[in-house]
């Protein structure tokens, strides 16, 4: 049995297109991170710089992946509109804002049912 | 002969090995970093589980909720580095005064005892010996007391790279982030910035505020709002620079990204293309630091990529406004936008030089593009936006907006002065004389006024206009300086002909300019060189008797050309370059011609 959620269209675009914009601005600023400018400091300082950078270039990275992958995931659901099983639709309620986190969730039966 | 013991050189103060300038790029890397993850984490937090839910399953699920609370330790991280950084900066600031002084004082002590050393030399007997003992003994305790102050100096240096070090070290693990995140002296950033929106208008109140608040809780809200910070007259423009070059830094990375991905809405366009063109004219004069400071000549005091119907606004200095004794803020007028700040600034640059080699103190020169300029060219045949657009430039609606704009603005850099308050001298070019004609007659606190190639201001006379000393540069054979309602006539759409005789300014020699036809654009758009920046520097440095005059218009020596005279003028004399049909298509095509 498949299920699907019942929110507004436009929620679920807006939802998807601003975790689209969180990956990229995240993107940005690890990409900015990563090339620190430490021309013009000494060695100490530049070390203490880059080993200050790495380690939130890495989870500015994650986040931004996680970002693109929720935007990604709910890009998915515009197209298909129905999904696996309830809990994959309460995955991907918890995505949206939590005004909707008590969004429906219908049972919709077969497959390839669209949303209401 | 007895020996006398004289002391050896002090050897040099070190170099310092992290410069100023560097120091202030490392802090607008951190920045825009920070700026990207705060603006997602607000994002992130506005749709999030409310906090009273707590940790709740449902607020735990929640995917924004997360991911507000994972970006929060970066959030605090970053407010940390970039805190640290800016202090960091300042001190490298300090270091380098006192290293310039401590320099000063080793050469000077290091030619006492040359000098002493050649005169023990040439003595032929000990006659001096007392005195050079006593010179001796003399050089040598104020060689002591330099290296000890030298000393000193290299012990500030390592304490400011260790306390950086240590405040980087302090937060470079998520762990730690996230500590930081649940510090209890988090600065409040939403009442901070409350507090910075209700005292907006009043620049003397907004710098008494931000002067209160801890460098931590400056940096909080800079790259919170950076827009707020950046665009805020009252606070030191140093602190304004870092939140635009924070903020556009931040916008090249974000909107390039999207760029990337083929997202850019048409806005978004806009703003990227305004935002890479300061990129490039900050770029351009990236390598020219103030001397005393070492920190970037150039500061961007206005950054504002989305407005002025997709144009932008801009502003720049060169030099410290807030330290200066001599300001000055140039107004462009028609086509004005972003891109073309490169030439603008080239121009403003080329007037810093000038008026510092004045040598009447140190000078800021500000290139102010800020408002929404007539978009064309009326007066160039080839410009159809230009003549689509001359209604708008026949109109003051521009320059009135302009000129409440600009008054916002040089309010707000007289609020950040500081010492004594410096000579300020208003430039306006073209439509932008038009813009500082309004801004004056609304009571800009100007000393001096430069209006330069005017269509006309709105007033009759220097008096009425203003109390500050008026100076107009105005080339006979310049078109739109012809505009304006004067001795003979004159459109008069935007206003009187300041280089009129009977409006009382003071009018500089410029040369007329040449009289042809395809000369006249040029001559509108050349005061930024020869005998105009010549004088026009004499102003701004407050040398006004050095300043050549030439005749007012209608006065005496004054005699010129009207605007239609003019124009048929010119392509009689581009005839003889065989050029008169190109005349005749300016006097037939332009709406000039076709009014006049």
């Amino acid at each position: 049995m498949t299920a699907t959620l019942d929110v507004p269209y436009a929620v679920l675009k807006a939802a998807r297109e601003r975790w689209d914009a969180a990956a990229d601005e995240l993107e940005g600023a690890w990409r900015r991170l990563a090339g620190v400018s430490v021309t013009g400091l000494s060695a100490t300082v530049a070390a203490a710089v880059t080993g200050f950078a790495e380690p939130w270039v890495d989870e500015l990275k994650a986040a931004s992946q996680l970002a693109a992958g929720y935007a990604e995931e709910l890009f998915l659901f515009n197209r298909m509109s129905v999904l696996v099983d309830e809990a994959e639709a309460a995955r991907l309620r918890s995505l949206l804002p939590w005004v909707e986190h008590d969004a429906p969730i219908r049972e919709v039966g077969g497959s390839g049912v669209g949303l209401p | 002969m007895t020996l006398v013991n004289v002391p050896v050189h002090v050897p040099p103060c070190p170099v310092l090995e992290s410069e100023p300038a560097a120091a202030q790029d490392l802090a607008t890397d951190l920045r825009a970093a920070a700026i990207a993850v705060k603006n997602v984490q607000g994002w992130a937090s506005s749709i999030a589980a409310p906090a009273w839910l707590g940790d709740t399953a449902d607020a735990h699920d929640h995917a924004a909720t997360r991911f507000a609370a994972r970006l929060d330790g970066a959030e605090a991280a970053f407010d940390r580095a970039v805190t640290a950084a800016d202090a960091f900066g300042e001190r490298l600031v300090r270091l380098t005064a006192r290293r310039t002084r401590l320099m000063t004082r080793q050469a000077e002590v290091n030619a006492a005892i040359d000098v002493l050393i050649n005169e023990v030399a040439a003595a032929t007997d000990d006659s001096r010996l007392a005195e050079f003992q006593r010179r001796s003994d003399d050089l040598a305790a104020r060689a002591d007391r330099l290296r000890i102050r030298i000393d000193g100096w290299l012990t500030d240096v390592t304490d400011a790279e260790t306390d950086l070090v240590a405040a980087l070290r302090g937060v470079d693990s998520v762990a730690e982030g996230a500590d930081a995140a649940a510090a209890t002296d988090r600065p409040d950033t939403g009442e901070l910035a409350r507090r910075l929106r209700s005292l907006g208008g009043d620049p003397v109140a907004v710098g008494a505020w931000w002067r209160r608040l801890s460098r931590a809780e400056q940096e909080a809200v800079t790259t919170e709002h950076p827009e707020l910070v950046g665009a805020a007259g009252g606070i030191p423009v140093s602190d304004r620079d870092e939140a635009n070059r924070g903020e556009l830094a931040h916008q090249l990375d974000h909107l390039g990204q999207r760029e990337e991905d083929g997202q850019l809405t048409g806005a978004e366009k806009d703003v990227l293309r305004n935002a890479k063109a300061v990129d490039d004219g900050l770029d351009r004069y990236a390598g020219q630091l103030d001397p005393s400071t070492r920190t970037h000549l150039a500061e961007l005091i206005a950054f504002h990529p989305e407005l002025h119907s997709g144009d932008g606004g801009v502003a720049v200095s060169f030099g410290d406004p807030d330290t200066a004794d001599h300001v000055s803020v140039n107004v462009p007028g028609l086509t004005t936008d972003t891109t073309g700040l490169a030439g603008n600034l080239d121009k403003t640059h080329g007037l810093h030089e000038a008026a510092l080699a004045e040598g009447r103190g140190s000078v800021a020169s500000v290139y102010w593009g800020d408002y929404d300029a007539p978009s064309g060219n009326p007066l160039n045949p080839l410009d159809p936006l230009g003549q689509l657009d001359f209604d708008s430039v026949a109109l003051t609606d521009k320059a009135e907006a302009g000129g409440d704009r600009l008054g916002g603005f040089v309010d707000g850099i007289r609020g950040s002065d500081q010492g004594a308050p410096a000579h300020l001298t208003v430039i306006g070019h073209s439509y932008g004389s038009t813009t500082v004609g309004h801004a004056l007659a609304d009571g800009l606190p100007a000393d001096d006024a430069v209006l330069l190639g005017s269509p006309g201001v709105p007033a009759a006379t220097a008096g009425q206009l203003t109390d500050a000393e008026v100076w107009v540069g105005s080339k006979d054979h310049d078109p739109v300086s012809l505009l304006g309602d004067g001795d003979r006539g004159g459109l008069g759409t935007l206003g009187h002909d300041p280089a009129d005789a009977a409006f009382g300014g003071t009018r500089f020699a410029t040369g007329d300019g040449e009289l042809r036809a395809e000369a006249l654009l040029a001559n509108h758009t050349s005061y930024f060189k020869g005998s105009s920046l010549t004088n026009m520097a004499h102003v701004v440095a407050g040398e006004d008797d050095d300043v050549d005059r030439q005749p007012g218009r209608g006065a005496e020596g004054g005699d010129h050309l009207t605007l239609p005279e003019l124009l048929v003028a010119s392509s009689a004399a581009s005839a003889g370059h065989g050029l008169a049909e190109a005349g005749e298509w300016f006097w037939d095509h332009s709406r000039l011609g076709g009014i006049l």
